[in-house]
């Protein structure tokens, strides 16, 4: 089974205190620099002006990165746009892996400092893809216990998954709750 | 999983939800992608194929982007592999998508909200020309996307290359009390008339119509199109008819136009064989050869209206007849809005949630059908979001109908609201992050791309756009004069926000102080929105992007200060002068040192150094660039008086003068070489040629020799004491260019020299 743009969404937590804007001079150093030396990082997209919108984007040819505030709910997102990893469990592991190196290098920005926070025990996964998977039950049925198993494998126990509720948006779980969840450090070793 | 996971494409999944002319256009598209992938294409013949298709470059698709400290290879996994000349195949892309006098159902925004989720960066952006633009698209999804965005009805056939455009008209026809009547079916005739007609596949450059209502409010803009036709009503043997003024050969770009008159009273019979019979002279005589030529404003320009008149005439005798002519007329509520909900006024007393009443003063406009409004959903730069905008359809669906329309200031206009829905209404585009107020007033600013993602972009004019959007929402402008005050931002000369008909209109220029390249814009005063664009504004002077903001709040309060009683800003400008304004802000053209500020040596929303990189000016070589950079200064300075002298009404010394400052400004340049040249035309011309024509040197990375031609045609024909207000207006803007592209040749220079 194979899906195409899969997307994790990692919350920042309610006390993290950071400017959106200075995400901007980050995501243009990471180009400059290569932070991300398997993918091709291209531009940087200001969306600050949007209301809970994609807010900064970082644009990879292979991917996005940004820190979304879609919903009213500030994360980082990463969103495959191509070359997928491989079925649909090596897609969403491959996603949940990416978003969390990100959410790890930017928590070790110097500008970050102290500033940014993220969640594990809420996050987002979706498939922008209506054709692979429609925001349907089937899709439901297919897709969360691969997905789940992605979490259990990564340190998670315990997971339960509200669906997204509005069928014509691309489907979607979050992870409403679980009874263990490991931080970012140790999902980071786990992935 | 799909219950139809055997269907793994697009194109099996909509079969049968196409029409069979759609998807053969498509499959045909698709086929060449194959085709340009196996070497079988030409790279040139293929961009001009998805051009016609609406799929546009971006930005760092040469496959190269400068971060701020050098130029650095973006290496795409496709290789060599090329969608056009210099345009690599993996390098993200631009999808641009027609919406028709800008009207878009419920069902249509569903589907562009799922494909800029899908394929672009989850933002739908509205264009000053009614159209979506989804951006960051990959090529190979391009013919998924149009085959989705064909089973809803939309084409993006013809939106870009040379063609005819995507049809504009009012966002209010049908809901306007000023307008002659509804332009929507006319528009629409005229859309799918001439889209994929016979006779307008043979054009040299591109070609734009707009239709509007009346002919004094800023919605249709019909002055500055190709063929722009107003609504007009007329008694005939004491019955009366609809017809259209029609308007030819208008146009904003590098060099504005105002449109001339064709006929004064075009009946709807004759609409569609007027616009077919012009277009068949466009493309019979408009320019092959000189793309900066090639728009039918030359055309006209060339011929002067009296003749074109002529030409338009004999060959609408010559065209046979097409049933397509007047069957419309049969079907004028093609485009119908149909209210849904009974008209009713708003209650006594009732109030809605906060900030209900500035929302309403500033984005309501009353229709003439009693009780009922439309209401303006600003969207800031002209973006929303694929989940608003589905929020949007849910309340329309609730409220209104079936139908938003786009408009030409980049927001939404929903219409037939019932004024006693208004503070729901208003409750529901608060939770859906809609409700801004403000509509079409100064802090509601239009902006093109810019260098966010145009090829073409010279300075952030979204980041300006952005920023000064957030200064005025923090402190708005309270006076009422103030705040109806327009602002459009350009990122290059090529007028995408139609700065020129802005009260306060910028372009974005560069300039080098000290040895670094600085992000500038051109203040161009004097333009009208009102009238259909009825006014052209012109440069006063290039100020650093970083205090734009400072001169816009100076050239407001000089204004506010010193206006007479009921004094329009471009009224103040025309009667002080253009020079006590420059005057004012002559100390905001200064820049801070690098070392102070260096926050001014990046763009709006940028954090890179705008600079190239570290120029290195020896000894002898700083000499010349004093003396180069004098020189350009020069120029710049002879324009202005070519611009004073033209405010004055002396058309044929301004047309001289703009002339002059072009020989000044190529003057600067060749003392790089010789820097002996002496002030003579013929040997100035005869030196810009071998140094910078011959060579290519002057050429523009976009625009090739388009402006090294300004000042050798001008050589051949030189202007003289009797040109008139149109040539006189030309040679400035021309000039202005011309010492633009001396600027960026110096630049590129000092990096070769």
């Amino acid at each position: 089974m194979q899906i195409q743009q899969a997307s994790v969404k990692l919350f920042i937590t309610a006390d993290s205190s950071y400017e959106l804007a200075a995400f901007t001079p980050i995501f243009h150093a990471w180009i400059r620099d290569k932070k991300i030396s398997d993918q091709l990082l291209i531009d940087v997209a200001d969306y600050q002006h949007v209301p809970h919108g994609p807010g900064i984007m970082l644009i990879a040819n292979e991917a996005h990165y940004g820190i979304d505030s879609t919903g009213g709910h500030a994360g980082l997102r990463y969103q495959r746009r191509r070359d997928e990893a491989g079925d649909a469990k090596a897609s969403l592991r491959d996603a949940l892996k990416r978003a969390v190196s990100a959410a790890s290098m930017l928590q070790q920005e110097k500008s970050m400092a102290g500033k940014l926070k993220f969640r594990t025990d809420n996050l987002q996964m979706r498939v922008l893809s209506r054709l692979r998977a429609p925001n349907a039950e089937a899709t439901r049925a297919s897709l969360q216990p691969i997905w789940a198993q992605v979490l259990s494998e990564a340190g998670f126990a315990g997971a339960e998954f509200a669906p997204e509720a509005d069928s014509r948006s691309p489907f979607g779980l979050t992870l409403a709750s679980c009874k263990t969840a490991p931080d970012l450090a140790a999902l980071q070793a786990a992935l | 999983m799909s219950n139809d996971s055997q269907i793994d494409s697009w194109k099996a999944k909509l079969a049968g939800k196409i029409s069979a002319a759609m998807e053969e256009e498509i499959d045909a598209f698709d086929t060449n992608i194959t085709l340009i992938k196996a070497g079988k294409l030409e790279p040139k013949i293929f961009a001009e194929s998805r051009l016609r298709r609406g799929a546009y470059g971006q930005r760092y698709d040469n496959g190269k982007r400068h971060d701020g400290v050098a130029t650095q290879a973006l290496n795409y996994p496709c290789g060599d592999l090329v969608k056009g000349p210099e345009t690599v195949w993996d390098a993200p892309g631009m999808m641009r998508i027609k919406v028709p006098m800008g009207a878009a159902t419920n069902e249509q925004l569903e589907m562009l909200a799922d494909l800029a989720e899908e394929y672009s960066d989850s933002i739908l952006h509205v264009t000053t020309r009614q159209d979506i633009q989804l951006h960051f698209v990959h090529i190979d999804d391009t013919p998924d996307l149009q085959r989705r965005l064909a089973s809803v009805g939309i084409t993006t056939r013809e939106a870009c290359g040379n063609s005819v455009r995507n049809i504009t008209a009012c966002q209010f026809a049908g809901a306007c009390g000023e307008a002659a009547f509804d332009v929507t079916p006319y528009a629409h005739a005229a859309t799918y008339f001439l889209l994929g007609h016979k006779d307008v596949q043979d054009f040299g450059r591109k070609f734009k119509i707009a239709f509007s209502g009346c002919k004094d409010n800023p919605c249709g803009m019909a002055m500055f199109h190709d063929a722009g036709a107003i609504a007009v009503v007329k008694e005939v043997d004491g019955v009366k008819k609809r017809g259209f003024e029609l308007y030819v050969g208008g146009g904003l770009g590098a060099v504005p136009f105002q449109a001339q008159l064709l006929s004064d009273f075009v009946s709807e019979e004759e609409l569609l064989p007027q616009l077919q019979a012009v277009c068949r002279v466009f493309s019979r005589l408009g320019e092959r050869k000189n793309r900066a030529r090639a728009r039918l404003k030359f055309v006209v320009k060339k011929l002067g209206i009296e003749e074109f008149r002529k030409v338009v005439a004999e060959e609408r005798k010559t065209i046979p007849p097409e049933e397509a002519w007047s069957t419309y007329l049969g079907n004028l509520d093609v485009i119908t809005d149909k209210p849904l909900r009974k008209a009713a006024p708003l209650a006594a007393g009732a109030t809605g949630a906060e900030g209900f009443e500035i929302w309403r003063r500033d984005n309501i406009w009353r229709q003439p059908q009693e009780n009922y409004v439309t209401a303006t959903v600003r969207l800031p730069l002209g973006d929303i979001t694929a989940e608003q905008t589905r929020a949007l359809t849910d309340i329309t669906r609730k409220f209104t109908g079936d139908t938003v329309r786009l408009t030409v200031e980049q927001n939404l206009v929903v219409r037939f609201v019932s004024e006693a829905d208004l503070p729901a209404f208003y409750q529901e585009l608060v939770a859906a992050n809609l409700a801004s107020p403000g509509a079409s007033t100064i802090a509601d600013i239009v902006s093109c791309p810019g260098t966010d993602t145009c090829k073409l972009g010279i300075s952030a004019s979204r980041g300006l756009a952005g920023h000064l959007e957030r200064l005025y929402a923090e402190k708005p402008f309270t006076d009422p004069d103030t705040r109806a005050l327009r602002i459009k931002a350009s990122g290059c000369f090529n007028s995408c926000s139609q700065h020129h008909v802005a009260d306060l209109g910028f372009l974005g220029v560069s300039r080098i102080v000290d040895g670094r390249r600085i992000a500038h814009f051109q203040l161009v005063l004097g333009g009208e929105s009102n009238n259909n664009g009825g006014a052209y504004g012109l440069a006063i002077g290039a100020f650093p992007s970083k205090r734009i903001p400072e001169v816009v709040d100076r050239t407001v309060n000089y204004w506010s200060k010193n206006r007479q009683e009921g004094e329009t800003l471009n009224a103040f400008v025309t009667r002080v002068g253009r020079a006590a304004v420059k005057s004012e802000l002559d100390d905001l053209r200064e820049v801070p040192s690098y070392e102070d500020q260096p926050d001014f040596y990046t763009d709006w929303g940028d954090a890179r150094e705008y600079t190239i990189g570290d120029l290195g000016t020896g000894e002898c070589a700083g000499e010349v660039v004093t003396i180069v950079e004098f020189g350009l200064q020069d120029a710049e300075r002879r324009l202005f008086e070519a611009q004073l002298e033209l405010e004055a009404g002396k058309t044929g010394p301004a047309a001289i003068s703009a002339y002059k400052s072009m020989l000044t400004a190529a003057k600067a340049l060749i003392m790089v070489f010789n820097i002996d040249i002496k002030e003579d035309a013929d040997l100035v011309v005869a030196d810009f040629r071998r140094h910078f024509f011959d060579t290519g040197r002057f050429n523009d990375p976009f625009a090739g020799d388009k402006f090294a031609n300004y000042l050798l045609n001008r050589f051949e024909n030189p202007p003289s004491e009797a040109d008139d207000l149109p040539s006189a207006r030309e040679g400035i803007e021309e000039a202005q260019l011309f010492i633009e592209a001396a600027q960026s040749c110096y630049q590129r220079m000092q990096g070769t020299i």
